[in-house]
């Protein structure tokens, strides 16, 4: 009897054991599911009360004094301290209650640390991110802002804040993030916070065509290339106004280089050589033609207020948790409110009650490849100068989740990380694609830098003086930053660390052993192209040339295109007493200055068919009768954006696009400029069959009307919206994290920008005065946490192209409107 | 019912403490203890447990109208989206429970090995 009770007790246990383990354990993508499915320590604890609320007093070692955060109905939090130590320790504290798990895993994605947590999937990416200088980037800006008191102070203040946040948390109150993925919040450091910076650099200023355009060159040869790479555009509207005039100091440096006759052109292999003349050295600078933020101020004798207002929404590939973590900030030397950085101290875009302000990317060209010359296969000398050269290695230890770790050893030049020397390219990893293989990234992300001090120096403004002065600081990624202030005056700089350079040098690769290839200086600050108070009483962005062909110093061949900021400009220019609702329908205008300009011509040519069938003729009405906005619910939108993305193809793709090496299209403003005044071009011909413009556009359009049936079915259900379908993606693509399809007009070249996923991050209009009213949206919420209230509590005001009243406060006080609930931080006593 | 009682009650003190598999030796020594037979110690046990992980999911998927439960019914793969909540409540119950089953019957049989009758 008992013999057979021993067995069923061995079976037993072994089954209760057998299922303690499996269920504790993450397998494969699985969450371990006892632990996450539990109510107790799982996920159900992340699910927030949605009538909570609580006041807390908490007792934090560290702190100076007392600080008072209050939390609005938005979930906003408004930081009161009595010193600048304890208000970021605050920010620090606060900002890591609301979105710690996207602060670790952003810092593991800029670092190359993901593998450590998703395994060995993440290795191609990780070790992309550390061959880019990533952590080689953050280290020299950390270095040199721990030199500056002052940034030291807030850098690491901040960072307390955060650790003294994560120490409270046991493993229920650990973000959902971290159960799904079965790890823990590690200890925050102040390199996390220059991680994150760097990696704003890497969205908006490390794409890179070089190697393409070094392709098409040696392809093509210089006509061509000059021809349709042209080094300014046809259309433009800069951001300094056409016909102002440069007051520069004479005595200014002037580009190092010295001019020699011949430039090299270096082949893939390193072997083939080809000398072209000085005139042709087209050299950097790719920027994904359509990333971008619109900015603008107006003065206050063209606003309805008297005093000047202010609009800014920067455009970035939209995620929850919500890019930006909106903050109010107090202490006896500021009040500023605004949007930051989650992992990162101050705010970054916002205002006092003196100044406000906001940025837009600026696309100049800040990033070459110089080509190296290895003494041989243990990279450990190389050519510069015809000398040889020690190599610095980094080995970069990689570790990987459940197996060993990667070494990966980069090697340095003086110019900066060679990212792929010879077979370290992975084959299928397509972020690769861009980097040349054996050549030296000089990028200006790399350089030490103290960006914490602009905006901390922009945050305590009072002034357009101090304005400038705060821009002094910054390095990357060089932004234009539009200011205004309540005594009247506005102004907008394209601001950052511009490499003083050669016209056009880095259009393509470069020579890494000449000497006269690199930079050696840069463009004064005080000359970066700024204007205060212009004639036209405005200031405006929206990532276009900053300036026309007057402005003495090379900037980049390549920018942002025209059409945003056109809109912009045409529509400012006949704006008499601007207030907010006239600037909140400028940022949701979804007019097409594209259709504008093509739109006329190409239907012309339609109409010579009279072989259109019932649905193409149907299309082509709707075409003729198009207001040219990409509204939500129209057809016509849908049309012309296929029709138009059909024929771009149909021209470039047979010559501009390969298998074998890397191409790129030329820009849409030379794409119209060809299809409005070469109809004779030989570029609409497809290899050996001769074709005209009129065939070209005639063919894109029937085969436009084909893509859109055999994907979407009849006519009317080819609404924009329905084709777009923008929608906000969660940050690791967790499914049912992200939102719903949102109705949202707009394409990536009208004001309101906003393409599948990539939009407004933030919409901010402030109208400065005696006291500032501001407005404000995020596609999203203030909280992190997917089963909270405030995750994307915003999102649907932000659908509808509406502003949130931001409650802009002047003291602590719990028992005032709009507030919920207050969190004290109390000093330990000794 | 004196069992699964006192199993609710251990259980749920010993999970605000402990990590979830503290249900496994609380409901051994509970039937180590209590229970009569293989049968009633692990449905005892199973049923324990999964009314008391219900509960609770339930209670706190109400107190925050479902939205987190719904999302994670999504990540799941389920398909009643205004309703995930509930069924994902209902799964979330299965780990604890069927460990929890087979833990209680190993508790009844180690009595039944150790002891003298």
């Amino acid at each position: 009897m008992k013999g057979t009770y021993l067995i069923k007790l061995v079976v037993f246990i072994a089954i209760t054991v057998g299922f303690a383990f499996i269920f504790n354990s993450k397998i494969g993508d699985i969450p371990p599911l006892g632990k996450f499915l539990n109510p107790f320590t799982g996920f159900w604890q992340n699910a927030e009360d949605v009538k909570g609320i609580t006041n807390q007093s908490l007792i934090k070692a560290g702190l100076q004094d007392s600080v008072r955060i209050l939390i609005d109905e938005q979930g906003i939090p408004h930081v009161f301290a009595e010193n600048e130590h304890d208000l970021y320790f605050a920010q620090g504290y606060i900002t890591a209650k609301d979105r710690l798990w996207q602060m670790d895993f952003q810092t593991r994605y800029a670092a190359g640390r993901l593998s450590e947590v998703v395994g060995k999937k993440a290795l191609e990416l990780d070790r992309y991110q550390r061959r880019m200088g990533m952590v080689y980037g953050a280290e020299a800006m950390l270095k040199e802002s721990l030199n500056d008191p002052k940034s030291k102070l807030i850098i690491e203040a901040y960072s307390a804040g955060i650790n003294a946040y994560i120490k409270e948390l046991s493993p229920r109150d650990y973000p959902i993030e971290f159960k799904i993925l079965n790890y823990k919040p590690e200890k925050w450091t102040p390199l996390n916070s220059a991680l994150l910076l760097k990696l704003m650099s890497a969205t908006l200023a490390r794409g890179t065509n070089e190697l393409a355009m070094n392709n098409i060159m040696a392809k093509y040869g210089e006509d061509v290339t000059n021809d349709l790479f042209p080094n300014y555009p046809f259309n433009e509207d800069p951001i300094i106004p056409v016909g102002t005039s440069w007051d520069f100091n004479q005595n200014a440096p002037k580009a190092p280089i010295s001019p020699s006759p011949l430039i090299t052109l270096i082949k893939n292999n390193g072997q083939v050589k080809k000398e072209w003349p000085l005139s042709s050295r087209l050299l950097t600078a790719t920027k994904e033609e359509n990333v971008g933020s619109n900015n603008w101020a107006i003065a206050g004798n063209r606003s309805s207020t008297g005093f000047p207002i202010l609009a800014n929404d920067p455009h970035l590939d939209l995620t929850l948790p919500s890019i930006w973590y909106q903050i109010q900030l107090h202490s006896p030397t500021m009040n500023v409110y605004g949007v930051s950085i989650p992992g990162a101290p101050n705010v970054i875009i916002g205002f006092n009650e003196n100044i406000a302000w906001g940025v837009t990317n600026v696309g100049s060209d800040v990033l070459d490849w110089y080509k190296i010359q290895f003494k041989d296969d243990t990279h450990q000398e190389y050519l510069y100068n015809d000398k040889w050269e020690k190599t610095n290695q980094r080995v970069e230890e990689i570790k990987i989740r459940g197996q060993e770790s990667v070494l990966d050893t980069v090697y340095y030049t003086h110019q900066g990380p060679v990212s792929y020397a010879e077979n370290q390219k992975p084959a299928e990893f397509s972020m690769g694609n861009n980097i040349p293989i054996d050549y030296a990234l000089k990028w200006v992300a790399h350089l030490p830098s103290n960006e914490l001090r602009t905006f901390y120096e922009l945050n305590k403004a009072k002034d357009y003086d101090d304005y400038r002065k705060a821009l002094v600081y910054f390095s990357a990624p060089a932004q234009n930053f539009v200011f205004a202030d309540r005594q009247g005056d506005i102004s907008i700089t394209s601001n950052g660390l511009f490499p003083l350079k050669e016209k056009r040098q880095g259009k393509l690769l470069l020579n890494g052993n000449d000497a006269t290839d690199e930079w050696i200086n840069r463009i004064p600050v005080e000359e970066n192209p700024t204007i205060k108070n212009p004639a036209r009483g405005y200031v405006s962005s929206a990532n276009q040339w900053p300036v026309d062909q007057s402005y003495p110093y090379y900037l980049g061949w390549e920018f942002g295109s025209y059409e945003r900021a056109h809109r912009i400009n045409t529509q400012l220019d006949t704006i008499h007493a601007a207030n907010l609702k006239s600037f909140e329908a400028l940022q949701n205008d979804n007019y097409s200055i594209l259709a504008e300009n093509i739109l006329d011509t190409l239907v012309h040519i339609l109409q010579t068919d009279k072989g259109l069938n019932d649905t193409e003729s149907k299309a082509l009405t709707l075409l003729k009768q198009w207001d040219r906005r990409y509204e939500v619910n129209s057809v016509a939108a849908s049309l012309f954006d296929t029709w138009y993305n059909t024929l771009n193809r149909s021209i470039w793709a047979d010559d501009f696009a390969s298998d074998k090496e890397l191409m790129r299209y030329p820009s849409r403003d030379r794409t119209v400029h060809l299809l409005l005044y070469e109809p004779a071009s030989p570029w609409f011909s497809n290899g050996s069959t001769k074709q005209t413009r009129d065939e070209v556009v005639l063919a894109s359009f029937k085969d436009a009307i084909k893509q859109l049936k055999e994907s979407y079915g009849d006519l009317n259900n080819w609404e924009w919206g329905k084709i777009k379908k923008t929608h906000v993606p969660h940050l690791a693509a967790i499914e049912g994290f992200g939102s719903k399809v949102l109705q949202v007009g707009g394409s990536k070249h009208t004001v309101n920008a906003m393409s599948e996923s990539n939009g407004p991050s933030w919409r901010m209009i402030v109208l400065l005065g005696k006291k500032p009213q501001a407005f404000g949206v995020i596609p999203g919420g203030q909280s992190g946490n997917p089963g909270s209230r405030f995750y994307d509590n915003q999102i649907t005001t932000w659908e509808k192209g509406e502003l949130n009243e931001l409650l802009f406060l002047e003291n602590s006080n719990l028992k005032q409107k709009g507030i919920i609930s207050q969190i004290e931080l109390k000093k330990l006593r000794n | 019912m004196f069992l699964f009682l006192l199993i609710i009650i251990v259980a749920f003190i010993g999970q605000l403490i402990f990590p979830w598999w503290i249900i496994i030796p609380i409901v051994m020594v509970c039937c180590g203890l209590k229970a009569n037979s293989v049968t009633s110690a692990f449905l005892s046990s199973f049923i324990a447990i999964f009314i008391l992980w219900l509960l609770m999911s339930v209670f706190l998927s109400f107190q925050n109208d479902h939205i987190l439960a719904n999302r994670v019914g999504e990540m799941l793969g389920l398909k009643l989206y205004s309703y995930n909540w509930l069924l994902v409540a209902l799964i979330s119950t299965l780990p604890g429970a069927i460990t929890a089953g087979f833990a209680g019957a190993s508790g009844f049989l180690l009595r039944r090995v150790f002891s003298n009758n």
